[in-house]
């Protein structure tokens, strides 16, 4: 009889491939001790945290622990059901009405996670009659959410409004309505949307709505730190914005903020958002908090990109081929899946940890060494990283002999 | 379905198909209509989408994510493909 697990074969075979000899798992990271939001004791070795997505440091902030603590004595360690059906606590809708003031935007609602965010309004937002029209580099979430609703998937090319163009082009004589579907910064590279080139091809259609996942942009991008569409003065362009309190945020939750007078409807429509457990009162108060510093964070802003810029030009003047632009993503390319673990694997045993991504999650295919900054890296660290990255390349001689030309450039 | 194989416009579909599916194909089968991705050409999910993404370049169409679950063949698809470029050509 065939076992249940038999289809994960080939899964098996690869994991075993990946980690069968021992070593660090990329998969079962412990963090056994968090000692700072840069630091943390991993199998015994204090190591630097470089793969968080916390990029202001914002999950020691004090006046979000006091907040949080001040909720758990107040409220309790958790909701125990959905906001639908078991009620909604005054932090919730505090919570949601300083989102709408953070974003300038009429409505706001919260989810349990941005995964959550974008599951409900992927899959509820538009019908069997409707269009939506994704970016190829999308999240997992994203495919996922609308995967789980009835419209008509299509994906353009990554970054090309020209091929949304000649999507949309080819769709304007069908009815329906049409949802483009972006993120303001893609998490794997940490490259922007061209997003006034989007709402440009955007305005020449009719029935054609825009959101946008700003799950890596907001805190980072933005006087304010609103993201990508408060960067480009697009804001009012952008129909709906999906985010977390996963990253800069520093907690956890997913919400979803536009100034469309019906948006309330949702919460009557979409099942994640109806059958989920809602967040406890300490998630609700801290992320609440954490947005009055995100929004003051102009200075974390500028630590954060001081830190982005370091790094990045350190591994790049190493000669190490990376991923994009400087930005608080700082992708270092792998040559092969089997160089990526060795590589990843030699970082921590230097005590750096950085995020080891793989095909399918990557574009192009790219096994990537997956930084992510935060404000609270000092230059020290910083320059650590570089360090460790220059003695485990020339330990597994992976660096190709470009890196004196690159030197004296930088 | 109009786009019977054999009716007029669907050469072209099934020409494109071939075409494009050609540099794909890294096992030693011979394409045929009844030719399975998954079993015959080894195709995985991330297989598909570079090459369907190729596809919609040669016949300037997109293939919405929704109709590939039920493509197994390579004669599935040129109906598909042919019946998208009369809808959005046509």
């Amino acid at each position: 009889m065939a076992d249940l697990f038999d289809r994960f074969e080939s899964l098996r075979a690869r994991r075993d491939a990946l980690v069968g000899d021992g070593g660090h798992d990329p998969f079962q990271v412990q963090m056994d001790e968090v000692l700072s939001q840069t630091e943390a004791m991993i199998n015994g070795r204090k190591t630097i945290l470089a793969g968080t997505n916390n990029y202001l440091g914002l999950t020691f902030a004090p006046e979000a622990l006091q907040a949080a603590h001040d909720a758990l004595e107040a409220a309790g360690t958790g909701t125990t059901g959905s906001r639908v059906a078991n009620g909604t606590y005054a932090g919730h809708k505090a919570l949601e009405n300083r989102l709408c003031s953070f974003f300038e935007k009429e409505q706001a609602i919260v989810f349990s996670t941005g995964y959550l965010a974008n599951l409900s309004v992927l899959s509820t937002l538009v019908g069997s009659d409707d269009y939506i029209l994704m970016d190829a580099d999308c999240h997992a979430s994203i495919y996922d959410g609308v995967r789980m609703g009835d419209a008509q998937i299509i994906r353009f090319k990554h970054n090309d409004a020209a091929d949304l163009d000649k999507r949309l082009a080819r769709l304007a004589k069908k009815p329906g309505n049409k949802l483009i579907v972006i993120e303001g910064v893609y998490s794997m590279l940490g490259d922007k949307a061209p997003l006034s080139d989007i709402v440009e091809v955007k305005n020449k259609y009719d029935d054609v709505y825009l959101l946008s996942d700003e799950a890596h942009s907001v805190g980072v991008l933005g006087r304010y730190g609103r993201g990508l569409p408060e960067e480009t003065n697009l804001e009012d362009d952008v129909d709906f914005i999906v985010g977390t309190f996963s990253k800069s945020v520093g907690t956890v939750g997913g919400f979803c903020v536009s100034n469309h007078p019906q948006f309330d409807l949702l919460r009557l429509a979409c099942r994640p958002y109806i059958f989920t457990a809602s967040l406890p009162p300490s998630v609700v108060a801290s992320a609440r908090v954490s947005l009055d510093l995100v929004e003051k964070g102009g200075a974390l802003r500028k630590r954060l990109m001081r830190n982005a810029e370091r790094l990045h030009s350190g591994l790049s003047a190493l000669g190490f081929t990376l991923g994009g632009d400087v930005s608080p993503v700082v992708a270092v390319v792998a040559s092969d899946v089997e160089v990526g673990v060795a590589f990843w694997r030699g970082l921590m045993d230097a005590g750096i940890y950085v995020n080891l991504a793989l095909p399918p999650a990557t574009p192009h295919n790219y096994t990537l060494l997956r930084c992510s900054l935060c404000a609270a890296h000092t230059s020290a660290q910083v320059d650590r990283i570089v360090e460790i990255f220059a003695e485990v390349a020339a330990d597994l001689d992976v660096l190709p002999p470009i890196s004196k030309k690159k030197t004296a450039l930088a | 379905m109009s786009a019977a194989p054999g009716s007029s416009g669907s050469s072209d579909a099934r020409a494109a198909v071939l075409e494009v599916l050609g540099p794909f194909n890294k096992t030693a089968v011979t394409l045929e209509d009844g030719t399975r991705f998954t079993e015959d050409l080894n195709f995985d999910s991330l297989l598909v989408m570079e090459f369907i993404a190729a596809l919609e370049d040669r016949l300037d169409i997109s293939v919405p994510l929704n109709v590939l679950p039920d493509i197994e063949t390579v004669g599935q698809l040129v109906v598909a493909a042919q019946e998208i470029v009369r809808e959005e050509h046509g």
